[in-house]
């Protein structure tokens, strides 16, 4: 029972990642036709799907090593439910800077259930390079569970100090 | 069973909420007299308590006293007697003004420490016919009582009470003046002499019984909308001895005061007997000075003296203060967003607030930092843990970089305080009615019928010796 739950909630995520524009070109879509077991995305979706199981460590360290190419992985781990994995993700994020923006801001002002207080967070120790964020963390300051962490990722990038 | 501070934060709350002013009712029977009141001819008032909110100006000399006449029983025709230094401009003020007062000085929280270190294993707040000229609804000066030694400087409407502003020569011909107008007094004359002796000026109210709900058996039961009376004033006074006669045995009396200082009532009756051996007390369980221990053993002696000989003296009780700033101000901005934690503005100084992720980032990484390699199952667990005791639904973190004595941690957590939305939601009424630099001083004093025979006088607290007064003490005052 547990498999098909799980798979709606990363579909989810995926939906996320891809309307994030970062998608990578071997994520594991069927309209994307087959991808081979080598190509280290579908390597990266299952050690995702490994640690979703809690069979694996949270594969963070493997998406930073793909680049922008891995930001969609990044995300997926970002919205989940272990908060230890959403913070490393965050840091990588925050590691990636300025690219890492457009991924970050497509969390924060989406309807994910997760992660979006982590993107805030990213956003704000990105620092001035995230202005373009602060229309959103502003809105998002409206929200009594997001108010705190986008008013201090708003003070961080308005003061320059990541 | 003794009440606990949280118990008596709840009931201040709610008695506030509900508390009559009683300041000026009266309850026409045989005992009892008035000079101020609600009158009712062959009908009968209750008088719940009394509250006031009052204002004072030191520089203007302008002193202003906002109240609610809360009253039930069979009256078809109410009215009441206001005293007042000099002659009153009346306002209407918000019909729910002291319910919102009453949420707005809900008391928060104390905050507590946060030790956060995680491990890899489990262990174990116009002199007569001076300045103010008549409102804009009244008729200025009538002289239809002036055969009874009463001149009507004013009359008109106030919300939906009919009022006339009236200057006594003599008590009897007030006390005439009063029965010929229907305005049913079955007082003596003596406290309205009081009044006249200090040359006071009268408002005399009419109340509509139209706008009252009503009981089953007819009676009336309500609170009529809030009236401030704004006067020259060379001191801050409260009408105390024109209640005397409209008292049983004792009265519950609330007072919110607004002044440039902290304001509080004269020797024994100022909020600093109980306040002060609360707060000490508390102190004393974290390390109070010997300055700090010999003052809690003087008023403790002091009280303790006081009782033995007046067993039945009561402390007055503050229940909330402090200097409003922007932030206790923003709650009337944006009370959804502010009001949890007054606008944030009682952290300890030298505080931070941070967010729960940071709180969270900055555990793990003290922990990353001495645990290395291994299994981090139970460090993690802590920290979901973590995550969800100190949620932003709850309160706020805030970093501070050295341990106040109080707490002990570098990370504190400052639980909200809750009301239900709805009702924060109208705190914005109280804009402009609430002043920047102002302090906010609530007190309340359980008035003996032998304790009011003078009228009250409000005095400032010294420099230096104010006192904030705004989370809940975990001690309890004499």
């Amino acid at each position: 029972m547990r498999g098909p739950l799980i798979r709606c909630g990363w579909t989810g995520a995926l939906l996320i990642a891809a309307t994030a524009g970062c998608l990578p070109a071997d994520a594991p879509r069927d309209r994307r036709g087959p991808a081979t077991a080598s190509a280290p995305g579908v390597d990266l979706s299952v050690r995702v799907r490994e640690f979703e199981a809690g069979r694996g460590p949270a594969p963070v360290a493997e998406a930073v090593r793909m680049g922008r190419d891995g930001h969609p992985w990044l995300v997926l781990i970002l919205t989940g439910p272990d908060t230890l994995a959403a913070m490393k993700a965050s840091d990588a994020f925050v590691e990636a800077g300025v690219d890492a923006v457009p991924s970050l801001l497509r969390v924060l002002d989406s309807a994910t259930p997760r992660g979006r207080n982590w993107a805030a967070h990213a956003l704000g120790r990105i620092g001035r390079p995230a202005s373009a964020a602060l229309p959103s963390l502003m809105k998002a300051e409206t929200e009594p569970a997001l108010r705190q962490v986008a008013l201090e990722a708003r003070r961080r990038i308005e003061g320059g100090q990541p | 069973m003794p009440m606990t501070s949280r118990t008596r934060l709840v009931t201040g709350a709610a008695v506030a909420a509900a508390l009559g002013t009683g300041l000026f009712a009266l309850r026409p029977s045989p005992t009892d007299a008035a000079c101020c009141y609600f009158a009712a001819q062959e009908k009968d008032i209750n008088q719940p308590g009394q509250k006031v909110f009052i204002t004072w100006d030191p520089g203007q000399k302008v002193e202003s006293w906002t109240v609610q006449p809360k009253f039930e029983g069979n009256a078809v025709d109410f009215g009441m007697v206001i005293p007042t230094p000099s002659r009153p401009k009346l306002d209407e003020m918000p019909r729910d003004f002291f319910k919102d007062l009453a949420i707005y000085t809900i008391l928060m929280p104390l905050p507590q420490g946060i030790w956060p270190s995680l491990i890899a294993r489990p262990m174990d707040e116009l002199k007569r016919g001076g300045p103010f000229p008549p409102n804009a609804a009244g008729r200025s000066r009538e002289t239809l009582g002036e055969d009874r030694g009463v001149t009507v400087l004013e009359a008109g409407v106030v919300g939906s009470l009919d009022y006339k502003v009236i200057l006594a020569e003599e008590a009897s011909g007030l006390y005439k003046w009063l029965a010929e107008n229907k305005y049913a007094y079955s007082g003596d004359e003596s406290a309205l002499q009081h009044y006249i002796a200090k040359k006071w000026v009268f408002t005399v109210m009419k109340i509509d019984p139209a706008q009252m709900k009503k009981n089953a058996d007819g009676s009336y039961l309500g609170e009529v909308t809030p009236t401030r009376f704004t006067f020259a004033s060379d001191a801050c006074v409260y009408p105390l001895k024109i209640t005397q006669i409209s008292v049983k045995d004792k009265t519950d009396a609330l007072f919110y005061v607004q002044a440039p200082e902290q304001m509080d009532l004269e020797k024994d009756f100022s909020w600093k007997w109980s306040y002060r051996v609360m707060s000490l007390t508390f102190l004393v369980g974290c390390g109070a000075g010997s300055e700090e221990q010999r003052e809690l053993q003087e008023r403790n002696a002091w009280v303790a003296a006081k009782r033995a000989k007046d067993p039945g003296y009561e402390t007055t009780k503050l229940e909330w203060a402090k200097k409003l700033t922007e932030a206790e101000l923003s709650v009337l901005e944006d009370p959804l967003a502010h009001y949890s934690q007054m606008g944030g503005g009682t952290v300890q100084p030298g505080g931070r607030a941070v967010s729960l992720e940071e709180f969270l980032k900055q555990v793990w990484d003290e922990y990353e930092k001495q645990a290395g390699d291994g299994d981090h199952t139970y460090a993690k667990q802590q920290l979901k843990q973590l995550e969800a005791t100190y949620s932003p639904s709850k309160g706020m973190i805030v970093r501070t970089e050295t341990p106040s004595r109080f707490i002990g941690s570098t990370w504190v957590w400052y639980p909200n305080r809750e009301a239900p939305a709805e009702e924060v939601k109208g705190l914005s009424r109280l804009k402009g009615h609430l002043q920047k630099g102002q302090w906010l001083t609530k007190f309340r004093k359980i008035l003996r019928k032998d304790e009011m025979n003078e009228d009250l006088l409000l005095v400032p607290v010294p420099a230096g010796k104010e006192d904030e007064y705004v989370r809940i003490m975990p001690t309890s005052p004499p």
